[in-house]
């Protein structure tokens, strides 16, 4: 088990840098700079050779390339150009909001996919099973986006029942932990809802299918005739096996989330890295892009492994064959 | 105000934006504000504004598009990034330049100086403080600090992006504590502009910081939040909200008129509009035409507008053929149906324009009309310029090369998009094949710095002292400047220059009117509209007036109307 998941994390390291150095020269390549005139029209020449002397953007590209490489291994990310802070900084700042909105989505998906999955699978063909499957297919169908802005019209706007916009209140910083607490989960319940609405119906389906799987196999029947109770067989039995594939699909679908997030985030002005990586990206902030790209592969590539280990860890067959 | 970078380096929606104080961001989702628009119909809430009416302090809420990344674009003003709110409600600038740009010069108000005066031999000015002014901390403003201010604006490790209007200062000179005088390298008409530009920093707290060290970061500055503007910062939660309090000691009496101004980031801009109608802000700064309709209808609201000092063009690349011909580039222009456009997008908001000064400016010449839109003379002089249609497939050709080229705009900006797709099929109409291409704005930049293109949908932003040498002189035609048409005339330059340096103003419009008619002549880029700028407010905050300066600019007036 060891050696796997030592090997494994090699490999994702490996994979890592390749991303990042790939990002790095595709950053360079394309057109425009960062001191391109842009905001610094007018600057003096002596301005822009001191920026790039700065930025080492006067620098042939493969030294940029192994300086910026020898600095990211000592930890360092280099400065923001546009915001004359460290990037890793600027970036690390909005990481608790997105994860937040991103744990969130993920718990009230599961719950809710898990409990409408096996409640459609306990009855197939029922009018659970019926009415979940289209409303499921349609929920998915539709942007989350779209979901945001009508949840955001209904429960904001019209009903006026919750924050639809931003992470916290006005008076947030003179609450109390308990009062601040109360705040933040005010505010995280539309966003997380509107995507965890458009995100549950594959959960849904997916537990269902598993489940009906499941329970046409012949160790429940065995069970059954044992004379096991419909409901030990159902959780104690079934659930379980269907957990396998279903935390394996998490891994995979952790990128689609984070994305998804991104839109939304800007569609509640959720303090989230969203919006920072999309001023990066267009204003070719070398560094805040780099380190934005590095934190999603971060979490794509050991969101992955992580799933595999916790699969393995659930499923003796995958760690023994391994 | 000078201090301007050009059109829409981040816009954001069809809206043509400038200014640093504009920076916005925009979001992938084109077809969101139709259906928010559709979906949502905030229905006034009757009290919605009841809150900002009560007793107790006086507050007033606005939305804005750019997220406070950090204190640092508030407190340390001399980053790449600067906004209104800085400027006008943080800090001060020692004389704020005015709006009466329609009958000459602007003149300038006094803020931090008093008032001042210009030497004898004009190669000076000296400015008189307020006796009475604190920072934040208590201490007092002084000339020490003038002169600090200049020394961090021009040191090249703090690398000001705007450092480019202190080239003429040659030294800032401390006469006692509240007198400083500016001496400059010869005498010429922007010295006011040029001295007073830019907000005066606390030097008893910050010269302590080595220059070197000012790129690396706001924390430090973070940590001393020394301020002697109208207002205070009260709080900031990074991404979502800066709040402002009054600045209980500020000098005039009376000013701020509000007690607490609350700015809310909000990115998207449906939201920003959503916002306003239900009466959670009082204050959007940039109202798009589509949604000036449905704004007006609305009593509580009142919309204002103004004309910004930009001009909006087709960027001919004046070293390639065929538009290194001025007949050509005349042709193209007359083929351009400009008044289509503005019925198209613009909704009452805009006219056909013949000039890169704003109609409302002192120097523009009012007695040049805009070239007709006439396809047939457009035709006839395409085809004394050896175009015909010779093998009868629709297109016009020269020497068996058709007449073809590629038309860009950046993809930010919904509005440019429209209008180069109108372009096209206008031109189409006289057998010109053009096809389009949209990238993003640095993209766009890179091929036109380097003249490498045959043609873009673009705007520029003309500086308060109306040098137009970044625009249309041959030292234009370089990276750090704007003459993307690479447009090249003697004459042109020669009477730039003479504009630049004449002190009288008669004899500077005189030679303003003989640049546009050479501009109008030679049509180095076709000019198309000048759009007025919308913005709303709603009540009870009022006296709230946005203008060429900055949307901020009077922010120390703005207050909520009695009675309500």
């Amino acid at each position: 088990m060891l050696g796997f998941i030592l090997r494994r994390l090699a490999t994702s390291s490996l994979l890592l840098f390749l991303v990042l150095s790939g990002t790095f020269f595709l950053l360079h390549l394309a057109p425009g700079d960062p001191i391109q005139l842009g905001e610094l029209h007018g600057a003096s020449a002596e301005t822009r050779a001191y920026l790039e002397s700065l930025y080492g953007l006067d620098q042939p590209l493969h030294r940029q390339y192994l300086s910026w490489l020898g600095s990211v291994l000592q930890g360092d990310w280099g400065v923001s150009f546009a915001l004359r802070r460290p990037a890793l900084t600027v970036v690390l700042e909005r990481l608790p909001a997105s994860l937040l909105l991103s744990v969130a989505v993920i718990l009230l998906e599961h719950v809710l996919g898990l409990w409408i999955g096996v409640a459609a699978a306990r009855r197939p063909g029922g009018r659970l099973d019926v009415h979940s499957r289209w409303s499921s297919l349609l929920l998915h169908a539709v942007p989350s986006f779209v979901v945001a802005i009508v949840a955001i019209e209904i429960f904001a706007v019209r009903l006026d029942w919750l924050p639809g916009q931003h992470m916290t209140s006005d008076e947030h910083h003179r609450l109390g932990p308990l009062g601040r607490a109360f705040d933040v989960l005010q505010h995280l319940i539309l966003p997380a809802s509107a995507l965890a609405l458009a995100r549950f119906a594959a959960v849904a389906r997916y537990v269902r299918n598993g489940m009906l799987d499941i329970l046409s196999q012949d160790y429940i029947r065995t069970a059954r005739a044992a004379g096991l109770s419909e409901r030990r067989i159902f959780w104690v039995h079934a659930l379980p096996n269907c957990a396998g594939p279903l935390v394996q699909r998490l891994g995979f679908s952790l990128p689609g989330l984070l994305s998804g997030a991104l839109i939304l985030e800007v569609i509640f002005s959720w303090p989230g890295i969203g919006s920072v990586m999309y001023d990066a990206i267009l204003g070719r902030d070398y560094p805040v892009v780099l380190v934005a790209t590095a934190l999603s592969a971060t979490l794509t590539i050991f969101g992955h492994l992580a799933a595999d280990l916790l699969y393995a860890w659930i499923d003796p067959r995958v760690r023994d064959h391994d | 105000m000078r201090i301007q970078s050009f059109l829409s380096p981040v816009p954001l929606t069809r809206r043509p934006r400038t200014g640093p104080s504009t920076r916005s961001r925009c979001s992938a989702l084109a077809a969101l504000p139709l259906l928010l628009l559709v979906a949502c119909d905030p229905s006034p809430k009757p009290d919605g504004d009841g809150e900002a009416a009560t007793e107790g302090p006086k507050t007033a809420t606005i939305t804005y598009a750019v997220g406070f990344e950090c204190v640092n674009e508030l407190l340390q003003p001399l980053t790449p990034i600067h906004n209104g709110l800085t400027y006008y409600g943080l800090y001060e600038p020692l004389a704020q330049e005015g709006t009466d740009y329609s009958e000459g010069r602007p003149t300038f108000h006094p803020r931090l100086a008093e008032r001042w005066e210009p030497s004898e031999d004009g190669l000076a000015v000296t400015y008189f403080l307020r006796q009475s002014v604190t920072w934040s901390d208590g201490e007092p403003v002084t000339a020490e600090d003038v002169r600090f201010t200049w020394q961090a604006q021009v040191d090249p490790s703090v690398a000001w992006p705007y450092v480019e209007v202190k080239k003429k200062i040659r030294d800032v000179e401390v006469v006692d504590d509240h007198t400083v005088r500016f001496h400059f390298t010869e005498n010429y008409p922007q010295q006011v502009f040029d001295s007073a530009q830019g907000v005066i920093l606390p030097s008893h707290a910050w010269s302590e910081r080595p220059f070197e060290a000012w790129s690396e970061g706001c924390e430090w500055f973070n940590e001393r939040p020394v301020t002697s503007g109208p207002f205070r910062l009260d709080s900031m939660q990074t991404g979502q909200r800066v709040v402002l309090v009054k600045n209980p000691d500020y000098y005039l009496d009376g000013a701020p008129g509000l007690d607490r101004l609350v700015v809310e980031v909000v990115p998207e801009r449906a939201n920003r509009l959503a916002a306003l109608r239900s009466g959670d802000s009082q204050f959007l700064e940039f109202v798009d035409y589509p949604d000036a309709a449905v704004l007006e209808a609305d009593p509580e609201i009142e919309l204002g507008v103004y004309v910004p000092r930009n001009y909006y063009f087709v960027s001919w690349n004046n070293t390639r053929a065929p538009f290194d011909s001025p007949a050509v580039r005349k042709a193209l222009t007359l083929a351009i149906d400009r008044q289509e456009i503005i019925d198209s997008f613009f909704y009452g908001y805009g006219k056909v324009s013949h000039s890169p000064l704003a109609s409302d400016i002192w120097a523009h010449n009012s007695d040049l009309e805009p070239w007709p839109y006439d396809p047939g003379q457009a035709k006839e002089i395409l085809a004394a310029e050896g175009f015909t249609d010779t093998d009868g497939d629709g297109i016009l050709d020269r020497d068996g090369e058709p007449f073809r080229f590629e038309l860009m705009t950046n993809s930010e900006n919904n509005l440019r998009m429209q209008i180069m797709v109108m372009i096209q099929s206008q031109l189409k109409r006289i057998g010109v094949d053009v096809a389009t291409r949209t990238m993003d704005f640095r993209s766009l930049i890179e091929p036109m710095v380097k003249q490498d293109y045959d043609a873009a949908v673009s705007g520029l932003s003309i500086s308060t002292d109306l040098d137009l040498s970044y625009n249309f002189h041959t030292r234009g035609i370089d990276p750090n400047a704007l003459n993307w048409a690479a447009f090249s005339d003697p004459e042109t330059d020669r009477l730039i220059d003479a504009a630049n340096a004449e002190l009288d103003y008669t004899k500077r419009k005189a030679l303003y009117d003989q640049i546009q008619v050479r501009l109008h002549e030679l049509q180095p880029v076709t000019f198309l509209y000048e759009g007025q700028r919308l913005y709303a407010t709603r009540r009870p905050l009022t006296d709230v007036r946005p203008n060429v300066v900055s949307s901020f600019a009077d922010m120390r007036d703005w207050h909520l109307a009695d009675g309500e």
